[in-house]
């Protein structure tokens, strides 16, 4: 068992198209979603336009003054003026500087969301500010960048499932496109195990050897070798694209490992039908890319859109497990939806193994 | 003890060591295979069609037919891969099935395809294969070692299959079948495009394995070849064994026992008619590249009377050879048909 193991993996290393695909293809489309995300993002760093309907609350106008130019582009308005600007979309919020300081916003991406923490942070800090504002006024300027920079940690989450953050949508699709990639090795393994597909598995099937170890030996091999290229390309985000991946980044590897054993699976699932090869690894790539689309890898709200129009999608297709289970834990530390996530992912994969170890168990056929 | 007594029991020793010798006789002539009346179907058509086939331990059995005959189908169904409607199989006395893990740790198979691993040194196809059949790590590597030089590999062995001629990867292919030495070898046309330096070694390495103990089937289109080392043979014909027996044995069973070819020869209808009407003469034809095909039966001096009676017509011809029958004779003449057709 350990030398059909080896061997097999041996020969997946070996097979430099499926090597590309499973591990070049996705660390170059890394890089180009980062090259791509990384201006955009550079355009979110940008101050954000906000109006300042004046009030009582002069402490509070302090605070947004210390905030002017890198975090906010303030203006002073009157509230009529305010309310047509954020109609027409000159400012992203205004905010109110009563008694009590409030916020209007006319949406809910990233950047209403900032305003809205930045109010919070105010909020819950309003009586230390104060006597900041009393006794070291000039310490209130420190106080204010020090809760800015709090939204450098802050992302937009919907508690829905959706997140604003399209460059993390990409990047845990394409986490997920990896995992399922694992299905060109297994289609490619299948062929080399039905009789009825080549005579090479033909030369298998009529060996002493149980049917269920030369199975299990590749089943193995093949999960070793893309767990571990998945591992690479996580490690290339983290380290060298810097994307952040939370701090209970172990859980993510249960998530990975799932999501490869369901590539796998499913590649060793439709490797047994009769279909040519060809239309086998069509379906595979282009499968993957549709439910990575659905996962929003293309465009960032579409797990969103899944999400409200049709959600049992969301719950079955294994892509958008994936990249749910990676926001669980990078982004929401939600343990629920990590867990109802890995849970499905399981079921799928546990239903795929069983499908595919049925194609490919039977020894006799009726033509070859 | 006395001379008398000495003498009954050398006697008796004989005897036994006689019955002895016969009854390993027996055995070793016992059938390693027997099929009977296997009927195989794809659909509307009948690729075996009640074929029976025994062999006996020993042989190096050759099954001779045109492409789509049935060969390949009666091996895959010999080796439990395909289902078949009807019919019994066995292999050393036992049924096989797919489960027959022990029948098959006896078998070794060389496709018609090539069947290896692309991403594997020959070594490692060799040792792969191998290990299916044996464990002991030390034992498979002398087999590995062996298996590369019976096969003539001993300078590639670290070389992908990519890289080696179609005769060196037909070789790879025949090593990767034979390493676990098998006691039986099914050979699926395995010189199929191959050059004759490469042809050659096979074929001596197929007898060379039949002498060291292996029962070889070896299935092929190639006349000149099943001829050259088989001990018998079955002729295959619409999924059916027409003929089955040594050479000698399947050229006894047509008529023509000579033919007689003369080249560039004109001759009349009625001169063509007079050789048809000499003696031990069945069949006279005139090609129109003005070849004269003569068939003889049994019977001396066939081609000096024909020489004769052309003499004494006065006709000029070219060259003139005279051979025995082939299989493809046998063939033609069971089924009206070249082998080749």
């Amino acid at each position: 068992m350990g030398r059909l193991y080896r061997y097999s993996v041996l020969q997946t290393l070996r097979n430099r198209a499926d090597m590309f695909w499973t591990l070049a293809f996705p660390i170059i489309m890394a890089t180009l979603f980062y090259v791509t995300f990384g201006s955009s993002q550079m355009e979110n760093m940008k101050p954000i336009p906000t109006a300042v309907v004046e009030g009582e609350n002069k402490i509070f106008e302090t605070f947004l003054d210390a905030l002017d130019g890198e975090t906010l582009t303030l203006r002073r308005m009157e509230e009529k003026e305010a309310q047509e600007a954020l109609k027409n979309g000159t400012v992203t919020g205004i905010f109110y500087s009563g008694r009590e300081p409030s916020l209007t916003v006319a949406g809910t991406q990233i950047n209403e969301s900032i305003l809205e923490m930045l109010l919070n942070g105010y909020q819950q800090s309003q009586s230390l500010a104060g006597t900041i504002a009393a006794e070291h006024p000039a310490s209130l300027l420190s106080m204010a960048k020090a809760m800015a920079e709090q939204t450098d940690y802050i992302e937009a989450v919907d508690p829905g499932g959706s997140t604003q953050d399209s460059a993390l949508d990409s990047f845990f699709s394409l986490i997920a496109m990896t995992c399922l990639y694992g299905a060109l090795m297994g289609v490619e393994s299948a062929l080399k195990l039905r009789a009825d597909q080549s005579a090479l598995a033909a030369r298998r099937s009529i060996t002493p050897t149980h049917r269920i170890r030369l199975i299990l030996s590749e089943l193995l091999a093949l999960f070793t070798v893309q767990f571990a290229n998945t591992c690479i390309l996580l490690l290339y985000l983290h380290f060298v694209l810097g994307i952040g991946m939370g701090r209970r980044w172990p859980l993510l590897l249960p998530v990975c490992a799932l999501g490869t054993l369901c590539g796998v699976a499913a590649g060793l699932f439709l490797g047994g039908t009769r279909l040519k090869e060809g239309p086998k690894i069509g379906i595979i790539i282009a499968g993957t890319l549709f439910l990575c689309f659905l996962s929003g890898m293309m465009y960032s709200g579409m797990k969103a859109e899944v999400e409200h129009y049709a959600p049992l999608v969301n719950r079955i297709n294994p892509a958008a497990l994936i990249a749910d289970a990676f926001y669980s834990v990078a982004v929401y530390e939600n343990s629920y939806r990590y867990g109802r996530s890995l849970l499905l992912l399981a079921a799928i994969t546990v239903v795929l193994t069983a499908a595919g170890y049925h194609r490919l168990k039977r020894e006799r056929y009726d033509s070859i | 003890m006395t001379v008398k007594a000495m003498s009954h029991r050398n006697a008796a020793e004989d005897k036994a060591a006689a019955c002895r010798q016969t009854d390993l006789a027996k055995l070793r002539r016992k059938n390693m295979i027997h099929i009977k009346n296997l009927v195989k179907r794809y659909g509307q058509l009948v690729a075996l069609d009640h074929f029976d086939l025994d062999i006996p331990e020993g042989e190096i059995f050759g099954l001779l037919g045109p492409n789509g005959s049935g060969k390949t189908t009666a091996i895959n169904c010999l080796l439990a891969l395909l289902k078949y409607d009807k019919g019994e199989i066995t292999v050393f006395g036992q049924e096989m099935r797919p489960d027959s893990y022990e029948l098959k740790r006896q078998i070794g198979i060389v496709p018609q395809n090539v069947a290896v691993f692309e991403q594997m040194t020959v070594y490692e196809n060799i040792d792969y294969f191998c290990g299916l059949y044996v464990e002991d790590k030390a034992k498979r590597r002398e087999l590995v070692e062996e298996a590369i030089r019976f096969v003539g590999l001993e300078d590639y062995r670290r070389m992908m299959p990519r890289k080696l001629s179609g005769g060196l990867l037909r070789r790879l292919n025949i090593a990767c079948g034979i390493a676990h030495r098998p006691r039986l070898i099914i050979l699926d046309e395995p010189t199929v495009a191959v050059d004759p330096q490469s042809r050659n070694r096979i074929l001596e390495g197929i007898v060379e394995l039949n002498r060291n103990g292996a029962t070889v089937i070896y299935t092929s289109h190639y006349m000149e070849e099943v001829e050259q080392i088989c001990t018998r043979i079955a002729i295959m014909d619409h999924g059916r064994a027409i003929a089955s027996g040594t050479t000698e044995e399947l050229k006894q069973m047509i008529r023509t026992a000579e033919t007689v070819t003369i080249e560039g020869i004109f001759v009349t209808e009625e001169q063509l008619q007079a050789v048809r009407e000499l003696p031990h003469i069945f069949q006279a034809e005139l090609s129109q590249a003005h070849t004269l095909t003569v068939k003889c039966t049994s019977g001396r001096h066939n081609l000096i009377r024909i020489l004769d009676y052309l003499q004494g017509q006065e006709i000029a011809f070219g060259r003139v050879y005279s051979a025995p029958p082939t299989l493809n004779d046998v063939f033609l003449e069971i089924t009206g048909k070249e082998l080749r057709d």
